[in-house]
C-alpha cells in the first residue's frame, strides 16, 4: 500500500486525469514536481492560472483564443466565404501549420460517437448551421475536415445531409489521408494535398 | 501463442499513448479484445486495418495478459455502409446490441455468420430499416431472447385466429404476443403494446427469416406507416426491457426513424 502524504496523493490523482498519463507516469511527475523546488512550482501555477483566466472559446468559430472573436475570425484578409469544419482546436493548428488555407474555421468540439451516446446536439452543429444560414450570400463553401475514421466520417455524412439543402458547396478532404488517421498527426505535405484535392460530396 | 481467425472489428479505442485496443468478433473465439501496438502512430499499417467494421483474417498473439493483433488481411471494409449516414448509425447500433448480449470469449459461430450477413445486407439494401429489424430479431434469438409472435406466450394458442376478433398485445415481460382471451383476464404481464394484425404478421415473417439457415439471404419484406411505427415501438421497448437499459446509440437510431416517418 502507498503511504504518501495526502497532498502528494492528491497531486497524483489530479495528474492521472490527464490524457495518456497512467499511474506510474503520474507518480513520476508528482515526485519530479515535489523536488523541483518552489520557483519552478510557482511558474507552473502561474501559467496554469494564466491559461485559466485568459483562454476561452471564440464565440464565432469555437477555437481557443485569448481575444473574442479570435484572430482568425477578425482577420479581414481571410476569406469569409469558406468555412473549414474540424473536430478539435488542435486540428485548426494542424491546418494553419500547412499554410495554404486562407478561409475560416469551425470547431465542432467532438464527433458524433454513437457508441458513447454522443449525438449531433452534443457538438457545435447548431452553431455551424446558424453561421451558414445567417450568411446565405457570404458562405459559399463548407470543407468537412473531420478525421478520416469512423466517427469523423459519420459526422461528415451527417453535416453534408444538413448543409446540402442550404445550397452551399460541401467538400470533403481528399483521400490522401490514411483511413483511421488523426488530422493533427498527418504530415504537412499529405495534409496540404488533401486540402487541395478536396472534392464535393 | 499465435492463432488465426476470421473476424469483424467492432470497436477501437486508444490505449495509452501509442496503442489502440480493438474489440474483434472472431469466428473462432467469439468476442476478443486485443491490443494493436503502435496504432496511434500515423504511419501504422495496422491502424487502418483495425478500424471498426473491418472484416478480415486476423492473426493474434495470446500473451500472458492481453492478446495482441499481429497481422490482418482485410476482406471487406463495407464502403457502402461507411458512405451512408443512416447505414453507419444502424451498423454501429447493431454492434452495440451485439456486444451487450455476447459474453467475452465465447464462441458463437451462428451469430458470427449472421452478423457478417447483416453487414452485407445493410450495405446492399436501399432501405436499411428492414435489415436492422431482421438483424435485431436474429441477434436476440441467437442470444436466447427470441420473442414469440405466432403463439400466445401465456396459453400457447395461435394468436392469428384471435386477430380478427379483437386487438392483440405484445407483452414485454412475457416476450411475445398475447391472445385476446389472455389479455382480457388478469394482467400480470407488465407493459403491453397494442399491435395490429399487419404488425404481428410482419414481425413473424422477419423472425422466421432471421432463423433461417445460413447463408442468410437478405430479408425481402417491407413495412410502412402504422405497421412500421408499431414494429419500431415493439423493438425499442423489448430490447430496452431485455437489456435492462437503453443502448447509447438508440437515440440516434430513433431520431433517424422518427425523421423518416415524418417525411
Ligand atoms: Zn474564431
Ligand atoms: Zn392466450
Amino acid at each position: 500500500m502507498q503511504n504518501y502524504p495526502k497532498a502528494i496523493a492528491d497531486l497524483i490523482d489530479e495528474l492521472r486525469k490527464l490524457p495518456g498519463i497512467g499511474p506510474k507516469t503520474a507518480q513520476r511527475l508528482a515526485f519530479h514536481l515535489v523536488v523541483s523546488g518552489k520557483s519552478s512550482i510557482d511558474m507552473l501555477i502561474d501559467s496554469l492560472a494564466e491559461v485559466r483566466d485568459t483562454i476561452g472559446y471564440c464565440s464565432v468559430c469555437g477555437n481557443l483564443t485569448d481575444i473574442d472573436p479570435c484572430g482568425i475570425c477578425q482577420d479581414p484578409k481571410r476569406d469569409a466565404s469558406t468555412i473549414c469544419v474540424v473536430g478539435y482546436p488542435k486540428d485548426v493548428l494542424a491546418i494553419e501549420r500547412v499554410g495554404g488555407y486562407k478561409g475560416m474555421f469551425h470547431v465542432l468540439h467532438g464527433y458524433i460517437e454513437p457508441l458513447k451516446g454522443v449525438g449531433p446536439d452534443d457538438i457545435r452543429v447548431k452553431e455551424l448551421l446558424a453561421r451558414v444560414k445567417d450568411n446565405p450570400n457570404k458562405v459559399k463553401e463548407v470543407i468537412l475536415a473531420t478525421n478520416p475514421d469512423l466517427d469523423g466520417e459519420t459526422t461528415a455524412l451527417y453535416l453534408a445531409r444538413l448543409l446540402k439543402p442550404l445550397s452551399v458547396k460541401v467538400t470533403r478532404l481528399a483521400r490522401g489521408l490514411p483511413f483511421g488517421a488523426d488530422l493533427d498527426y498527418a504530415d504537412e505535405v499529405t495534409l496540404a494535398r488533401a486540402l487541395e484535392g478536396r472534392s464535393e460530396v | 501463442m499465435f492463432y488465426q481467425s476470421e473476424g469483424i472489428v467492432l470497436d477501437q479505442a486508444d490505449l495509452g499513448e501509442n496503442d489502440k485496443i480493438a474489440t474483434i468478433f472472431t469466428r473462432q473465439e467469439g468476442l476478443v479484445r486485443a491490443v494493436v501496438k503502435g496504432a496511434q502512430r500515423p504511419k501504422s499499417k495496422l491502424r487502418g486495418l483495425t478500424q471498426p467494421l473491418t472484416h478480415g483474417l486476423f492473426q493474434l498473439y495470446r500473451g500472458r495478459s492481453l492478446e495482441r493483433v499481429t497481422q490482418v488481411s482485410m476482406r471487406n471494409g463495407f464502403p457502402g455502409i461507411i458512405q451512408d449516414y443512416e447505414k453507419m448509425i444502424y451498423a454501429r447500433y447493431l454492434v452495440e446490441l451485439l456486444t451487450n448480449v455476447l459474453p467475452e470469449k465465447e464462441r458463437n459461430r451462428a451469430l458470427f455468420d449472421l452478423f457478417l450477413a447483416v453487414l452485407g445486407c445493410l450495405e446492399q439494401k436501399e432501405d436499411p430499416w428492414v435489415v436492422v429489424r431482421w438483424a435485431e430479431l436474429g441477434i436476440l434469438k441467437l442470444a436466447g431472447f427470441a420473442p414469440s409472435f405466432s403463439r400466445c406466450v401465456s396459453c400457447g394458442n395461435g394468436v392469428q385466429e384471435s386477430l380478427q376478433a379483437s386487438p392483440v398485445y405484445f407483452s414485454l415481460r412475457g416476450g411475445g404476443a398475447l391472445c385476446s382471451e389472455c389479455t382480457s383476464q388478469v394482467r400480470p404481464y407488465g407493459e403491453l403494446i397494442q399491435v395490429s394484425p399487419g404488425t404481428l404478421r410482419t414481425l413473424e415473417l422477419l423472425s422466421t427469416a432471421a432463423a433461417s439457415a445460413k447463408p442468410s439471404p437478405c430479408p425481402n419484406i417491407t413495412a410502412r406507416g402504422q405497421v412500421r411505427a408499431e414494429i419500431n415501438e415493439v423493438s425499442r421497448k423489448y430490447i430496452a426491457f431485455v437489456l435492462e437499459k437503453r443502448l447509447k446509440s438508440a437515440p440516434l437510431v430513433e431520431s433517424i426513424e422518427d425523421d423518416n416517418s415524418s417525411k
